[in-house]
């Protein structure tokens, strides 16, 4: 288990969160599910922390940009690499992402699972390199 | 030594002169009224009783001088019987009489006639009127003498009233002066005169000056009516007392020669002066005449022109109270309404502008549009015939639609600016398009549940028919991804609520992603996909996805519409001042009924239909709505079996010319 590669999955949809674990955990990758920014940041407090944070933008509570502005404050987790994952394909979204810090901004319509997997597993990959 | 007999001998004979002129002069020109006329002859009269005594001067005979005295006062009575006929004729001419006046009348008349009754059989040496002793100077008075002075006196007192009666009723002021000056210089006259009677019963000096006095008080009055009722006129008045003094000389000339035979030529001299004299007066009597018609005809003229003066300023007031409406209307009407004269100043701002425009000052009428910030900011400086959109910079901005159209004034141009506030219909606009845009968003996450659950199952160990209709699954949420993109982009950017940017670009690149993109599409369907872009393009201000969109929509409608084998050739060069980028097909083409609706929303081809089930009839509305964005056109040439050419004619930015 100690080489399962370990993500956190910020998504408020249960049914696209499951989905995803299920393919991730096909490929070895366990995810971390948390349904709202308050309960993910709940989990980044606790170690060890994620080496990847899949982060949606529409969220109950704190909305995505929040999250990942606080991720990025917080000295322990600001050099986890955050993918945002989100419906919205606004370009302003987009550059405001980035300009939060975070390294990839994801349509997941347009988005095939095993892209997705695929791209998780290239972040991973990076990470692992010291 | 003057003798006061004579003094007053000298007064008869100046009387019976001056009341002669008067007379004369009274009846030639005012003999057509009425009134006057019995007061001419009164006057005539009274100047026979004035002759008359004047002769008996010269009468030595004490009875024969009873005899014409009594004569003399005769006609006196008789004159006193037409200043009756006239008092009431004068107030006839404005009211009928009532009763009681007319029976007054008649009383007075009767009474009158009783008196020349009486006077008559006094000639034959009775004393019912008049007494033994009669001169011109005084008398003994009859038995009935008394009912005689009655009689005077009431006839004073009733000129006082009845002519007052007129006075009254009289409106202008100038008539009713007339009215007054009659009254009273009639009455007093009367009443002054009345004084030689009664001096028959008691002889006073006092009475004696009364009477003397009657006689210029009444001559003014006279003078005064003639006066009033524009009967005197210098001429006429000359050519009557020159005359009359040639025939009186004429006459007493004659009178003073010792036998009748001597007195031949002077009153044969009298005949023809009196003829000459007739037809000059009638002659200075026509000129007045004709004045006094030239008078009327001019009065008609004033009041003629007077109630067409009325008129136009009834017609005046009537135009002005239009003119009033229309502006109330113009202020108070819901849109704003700003009109601009030929030398660029406001000539007329209504209130809703004002308000619409957030103005806190009132805008003066006839200053400079340039001097105005907000209109300006709103109108630009130079007007151009033309309907846009522009937001005020208030706190709280207004969407407004500006109208600007030329107004030809006289010989001038100017404009009208109509301002519409559009804010709630673009804020319905906006949330009707943030509904659409969270509706597109928010079948986004089901929809990719859907799909991932369909790749996941595709991993399974599946029977070949179970695949099938997995794979008919997948097609249906790709459609339905494009239905919920095609969605998202017929927000067009003004009306979008986050910015989509527009960037210096060369669309070269684009292009060709557009055509490797597709050609897995063309592939498929065994079409030829060309791409015929010129290697020399300029910069192109665009915005990358929604251009994109719309030639990718054009390139995929192209395949999608062409058959096996058919060919789609994408083209882009520059001409002038654009970029020209076609796209041609092949394929079925498009009837002239259906190019004319090609471009509306949910519009979709029978021909289209029968070869795609798929489309969403929005594809080219948002095409269109996008190449408008660029400020480019879009236009379409088709042949039904033939082929389809679309051409998109992009701008390029004004810096690059």
């Amino acid at each position: 288990m100690e080489d399962n590669k370990k993500i956190l999955f910020i998504e408020d949809d249960q049914l696209i969160s499951d989905l995803v674990s299920r393919k991730f955990l096909s490929e070895e990758i366990t995810t971390v599910h948390a349904q709202s920014g308050e309960k993910a940041l709940e989990i980044l407090e606790t170690d060890p922390k994620p080496l990847l944070i899949l982060l949606d933008i529409r969220l109950p509570g704190i909305d995505g940009f929040t999250v990942l502005e606080k991720i990025k404050q917080n000295e322990s987790t600001k050099d986890i690499p955050v993918i945002v994952f989100s419906n919205f394909s606004e370009e302003s979204g987009k550059k405001r992402a980035s300009d939060l810090g975070a390294k990839e901004y994801v349509v997941k319509v347009s988005r095939s699972l095993d892209e997705m997997a695929e791209l998780v597993k290239s972040y991973l990959e990076l990470t692992a390199k010291p | 030594m003057l003798d006061p007999s004579n003094i007053t001998y000298v007064g008869v004979g100046m009387s019976a002169f001056v009341a002669t002129l008067m007379a004369t002069f009274m009846l030639s020109v005012a003999f057509k009224d009425r009134a006057m006329r019995y007061w001419g002859y009164s006057i005539l009269f009274f100047g026979s009783w004035a002759w008359i005594s004047f002769a008996s001067h010269f009468v030595d005979t004490e009875s024969t001088v009873r005899q014409i005295m009594i004569g003399a006062i005769i006609a006196q009575v008789i004159a006193q019987v037409f200043l009756v006929y006239f008092i009431f004729a004068y107030l006839e001419e404005i009211r009928p009489l009532k009763k009681l006046e007319n029976i007054w009348r008649r009383l007075l008349e009767g009474a009158h006639y009783l008196i020349i009754g009486f006077l008559i059989i006094d000639l034959s040496g009775t004393n019912l009127m008049i007494g033994e002793h009669l001169s011109a100077h005084t008398g003994t008075p009859g038995t009935f003498l008394l009912f005689f002075v009655g009689v005077w006196y009431v006839l004073a007192l009733t000129a006082g009233y009845i002519l007052s009666r007129r006075t009254v009723i009289e409106k202008d002021t100038k008539s009713r002066r007339a009215g007054i000056t009659l009254t009273i210089g009639l009455t007093v006259a009367l009443l002054f005169g009345g004084c030689g009677v009664i001096m028959w019963y008691y002889d006073h000096e006092l009475l004696a000056l009364f009477r003397v006095l009657a006689l210029p008080f009444y001559t003014a009055t006279i003078m005064y009516a003639i006066v009033t009722h524009r009967l005197f006129n210098l001429r006429v008045a000359a050519a009557e007392a020159f005359v009359f003094a040639i025939w009186s000389a004429v006459f007493l000339r004659a009178l003073l020669q010792p036998t009748l035979a001597e007195a031949i030529p002077d009153l044969l001299i009298l005949l023809s002066v009196i003829v000459l004299g007739f037809f000059l007066i009638r002659n200075v009597k026509k000129e007045l005449e004709t004045k006094i018609e030239l008078e009327n005809v001019s009065d008609k003229l004033q009041t003629l022109n007077r109630s067409l003066e009325d008129k136009v300023e009834e017609r005046t007031i009537d135009l002005e109270k239009a003119r009033r409406h229309t502006e109330q209307l113009v202020e108070y009407m819901p849109v704003g309404i700003i009109e601009i004269g030929p030398n660029q100043q406001i000539i007329r701002i209504n209130q809703t502008a004002e308000t619409i425009l957030n103005l806190n000052q009132k805008v003066l009428k006839n200053t400079r549009l340039a001097d105005h910030d907000v209109i300006v900011d709103i109108v630009g400086t130079k007007l151009t015939t033309g309907v846009f959109e522009r937001q005020t910079k208030d706190k709280e901005p207004h969407d407004l639609e500006v109208i600007i159209t030329p107004l030809s004034l006289e010989q001038s141009e100017g404009y009208v600016i109509v301002l519409h506030d559009i804010t709630e219909r673009r804020e319905l606009e906006r949330s009707k398009n943030e509904f659409i845009a969270t509706a597109a968003h928010q079948l986004r996450t089901p929809l990719s549940a859907i799909k991932w659950t369909f790749e996941l199952l595709e991993t399974e160990k599946l029977s070949k028919k179970t695949k099938e209709i997995l794979a008919q699954g997948k097609q249906g949420t790709v459609n339905l991804e494009r239905i919920a993109e095609t969605l998202m982009m017929s927000i067009s950017t003004s009306e979008r609520t986050d910015d989509y940017l527009f960037t210096d670009t060369d669309i070269r690149p684009i292009l060709d992603d557009l055509l490797q993109m597709t050609q897995a599409l063309a592939d498929k369907r065994k079409i030829s996909l060309e791409n015929e872009i010129s290697p020399a393009l300029p910069t192109l201000h665009v915005n990358i996805k929604r251009i994109g969109f719309a030639f990718q929509n054009l390139l995929d409608n192209a395949i999608r519409y062409t058959p096996e084998g058919g060919r789609v050739v994408l083209t882009a060069k520059q001409q002038n001042d654009s970029v020209v980028i076609t796209v041609s097909d092949t394929g079925i083409g498009i009837s002239a009924t259906d190019q004319k609706q090609l471009f509306k929303k949910f519009f979709r081809s029978e021909s289209a239909t029968k070869m795609s089930t798929d489309g969403s009839g929005l594809g080219l509305f948002i095409t269109k709505n996008v190449v408008e964005e660029h400020g480019g056109t879009i236009t379409m040439s088709s042949k039904e079996g033939a082929g389809t050419t679309f051409i998109v004619t992009l701008p390029v930015p004004t810096k690059q010319k």
